[in-house]
């Protein structure tokens, strides 16, 4: 396992460095101003003593709420990115140079200060040549715990689409990747030991008074910081961002966007990973955090639409199943007149839920559509994630309408599902129409003869002013209709989840198969 | 009159009890005033409202005429010498920014403030390779040497000493005695001198006070009770 971690950042170093660079620019972002506004309150604390209690009592606040929850709090605030993470880290960091200012100017003898004064200092002669020196080495220890707090911390920012490694280890952890998570997070760890070792010798330097080597050091790390600002602040000039939801399909979706918008434009294109569930996706998109995102029409349909499948009007005005064309105007309708945001292409494939049996039983059955399955399901098991069992358009439901009676039904964990029916421990499962695993597994996806489950088509959502401002987009992002089926979406996900190919490069390699991107 | 430190019925209070005691005193430009007194008795506390650090509850306090509560404190200190008791130096400064801190307060150029602390060197018989070493590293001669080095760098007419020699070996100390006489008569300087030794106080003032309960005195010379 290490070895393949190994192997992955050594591969893909050109995936990685900038993620290093990105990392030390958002906490040498959220250190520097910290500091600033740490040192300032530590310094006025200590010398108006009365507002120390509510400075640290809400500093102490802040530094207990969960991490997750301060990101939560402060996405509705500052929406995804580097700035609400950077906030965040901020605001964790602030506690530790605080109290370890106002300590290291508290704990300074009185006699020393007295005697300085007494030899005509100003008040801000004693702060800058006294009290400031001598608590130097107790904030110093302070900044050291922040710098390694604040590098930790920034792995989790990814989870609100900042940059960094934590991007790594949020990537791995939605491709089932292990080794690309080992690297991410021991590339964290790897710069938070660094720059405590660091930190920790400037500290034994001062203890000795070595104050020429301290100098050399600080101006090294000075220049450091100073690179990676540059690269940040010249990176951070994308013109469009795109986010998408945790899922290997959508990494994939968003990377053939960039490439095609990039091929075919000058524009920069930044894409945010992994930002979250359907609601925050499309908070954000109405709020201009990012300009697209890929999205399902039956999901929007659901929960943005909050409507029924069952709630669409015929001809005669009688209430009928929703059919796929009548479903995409009204969702185009609602998204540009409620939110100024339109449905631009539809990739051609669904996702939608399925249930797929072994070949095997497919055929001694002669198994090819769930009412096929329901005369024979009192001899199969059926296996299924844990919320499966509990949506409103789950399996109570379906077994209610195709009047399944299945032998047994267990309920575990998205990757072992895979494994379960390969081991016969399960006869037929639930799945997504495009997971990678399926083809490469000995099994046949039924029909959904009765129409039970919603089609959940595959749509770039678009703000409508980025249109506005880039009107050539439209014709660019029309390519990408109908560009893919379902099953050469479930070969990309394989290639991603099962071959661990990095998502940007099967993403290049279908677009150039497709003769959309030249080589 | 050439009047330097006047005190006029200076009262302070230390929550409830009385420090200082109605003192009025009145220093003249070139004595050496040497201060008596047990401990306890409130000579640092008359010490530091003469620079300032401490306010009396009633009455004033004139450093040439002017009201200490009044003037520009800061610039005040900065023309008084002070040598704080147990002399603490700066521990994160070294010897060479010790001796020079007052002079770097008040913004005297380099090349002037570099032979000032040669001459400080020389005058307190220091050794010049000590310059760039810390405090820690000396002994407590030395340390006093520097304090007084350091109070002394920019050129004050009036020096608080505040027991500099307390901790010191007699024999450090008579040389520390000898030197500073010498400086005194030298600089023709006034000199506010705290000991609890009588020895000290005689060897070293022109006028000796004791204090006692807060309470300011004359001290008898003991040269003309031995005649009575
Ligand atoms: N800042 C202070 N607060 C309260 N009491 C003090 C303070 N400074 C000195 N005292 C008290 O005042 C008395 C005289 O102190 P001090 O002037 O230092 O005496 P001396 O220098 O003669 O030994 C002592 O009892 C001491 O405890
Ligand atoms: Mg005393």
């Amino acid at each position: 396992m290490l070895k393949e971690t190994l192997k992955i950042v050594v591969d893909r170093y050109d995936f990685f460095i900038p993620l290093i660079i990105e990392h030390i620019y958002i906490s040498a972002i959220a250190v520097t101003i910290a500091t600033v506004i740490g040192l300032s309150l530590g310094i006025f604390i200590s010398e108006y003593k009365i507002t120390r209690g509510p400075v640290l009592g809400i500093t102490n606040i802040i530094y207990t709420i969960p991490s997750i929850a301060l990101l939560g709090f402060m996405l509705p605030l500052t929406g995804v990115g580097n700035l609400t993470a950077i906030i965040t880290l901020i605001l964790y960091a602030l506690l530790p140079i605080i109290r370890n200012t106002f300590t290291g100017i508290t704990n300074i003898s009185n006699t020393v200060i007295e005697a300085a004064d007494g030899m005509g200092s100003t008040k801000l002669q004693l702060l800058t040549r006294i009290k400031l020196p001598l608590a130097f080495p107790i904030i110093l220890s302070g900044f050291r715990n922040m710098v390694v707090m604040t590098i930790a911390l920034a792995g989790i920012a990814s989870f609100i689409g900042a940059g960094g490694l934590g991007v790594a280890i949020y990537r791995g952890i939605s491709t089932n990747n292990t080794p690309m998570i080992l690297a991410g997070s021991i590339l964290i760890a790897l710069m938070a030991f660094i720059s405590d070792l660091v930190l920790g010798f400037c500290i034994k330097l001062i203890e000795r008074k070595k104050y020429f080597e301290l100098k050399l050091i600080t101006v090294v790390i000075c220049l450091i910081i100073i690179v990676s600002l540059a690269y940040g602040t010249l990176s951070n000039r994308a013109e469009i961002s795109i986010a998408s939801k945790p899922a290997t399909e959508q990494f994939i979706l968003t990377e053939i966007l960039k490439i095609i918008i990039e091929d075919r434009t000058d524009i920069d294109v930044k894409i945010y990973k992994g930002i979250g569930a359907t609601g925050s996706m499309h908070d954000g998109l109405v709020k201009g955090d990012f300009d697209i995102y890929p999205e399902y029409t039956g999901t929007a349909w659901a929960y943005i639409l909050k409507r029924d499948l069952n709630s669409c009007l015929d001809a005669s005005g009688n209430i009928t199943i929703c059919d796929r064309e009548q479903m995409k105007t009204e969702l185009q309708k609602t998204y540009e007149d409620d939110f100024k945001l339109t449905w631009v292409s539809y990739y051609g494939f669904a996702n939608s839920y399925g249930i797929a049996v072994k070949n095997e039983i497919a055929k001694k059955y002669n198994l090819k559509t769930y009412s096929d399955l329901a005369r024979v399901s009192k001899n199969l098991v059926f296996g299924a994630e844990y919320d499966f069992y509990e949506r409103e358009d789950g399996y109570y439901p379906l077994v209610k309408k195709y009047d399944f009676s299945f032998k047994d039904i267990m309920d575990m964990d998205l990757g072992l599902k895979y494994k379960a029916i390969e081991s016969g421990e399960v006869d037929a499962v639930l799945i997504y129409t495009t997971d990678g695993e399926i083809s490469d597994l000995d099994v046949t996806v039924l029909i959904d003869d009765r129409k039970f489950f919603h089609d959940y088509f595959v749509g770039n959502i678009a703000r409508k002013d980025l249109i506005k401002k880039y009107p050539d987009l439209l014709d660019i992002l029309m390519l990408l209709n109908n560009l893919l089926t379902e099953k050469e979406m479930s070969e990309l996900n394989y290639q991603v989840d099962i071959l661990k190919i990095e998502d940007k490069e099967v993403a290049r390699n279908f677009l150039i198969s497709k003769g959309v991107l030249k080589k | 009159m050439n009047q330097c430190i006047r005190f006029e019925e200076v009262t302070k209070y230390y929550s409830e009890k009385k420090i200082v005691d109605n003192v009025s005193l009145s220093i003249e430009k070139g004595e050496f005033v040497t201060v008596l007194g047990p401990s306890g008795s409130g000579k640092t506390t008359m010490l530091k409202m003469i620079n300032g650090i401490v306010q009396p509850d009633s009455g004033s306090i004139y450093v040439y005429n002017q009201d200490v509560s009044k003037c520009d404190i800061v610039n005040l200190r900065r023309r008084i010498g002070y040598v704080v008791q147990e002399t603490v130096l700066f521990p994160h400064l070294d010897i060479y920014h010790n001796i020079s801190y007052v002079p770097s307060l008040i913004g005297i150029s380099k090349s002037k403030t570099k032979r000032r602390v040669r001459d400080l060197v020389d005058m307190l018989q220091l050794d010049k390779s000590m310059l760039k070493r810390y405090c820690d590293e000396l002994s407590g001669g030395e340390k006093q040497r520097i304090g007084i080095a350091r109070a002394l760098a920019a050129s004050p007419d009036i020096m608080l000493m505040d027991e500099p020699f307390g901790a010191l070996d007699p024999e450090t100390r008579a040389i520390l005695q000898d030197e500073l006489l010498r400086i005194w008569k030298e600089l023709h300087m006034t000199i506010f001198f705290i000991t609890h030794d009588v020895n000290e106080a005689e060897k070293l003032g022109s006028r000796i006070l004791v204090m006692n309960e807060g309470v300011l005195e004359d001290k008898v010379p003991s040269a003309c009770c031995e005649l009575s």
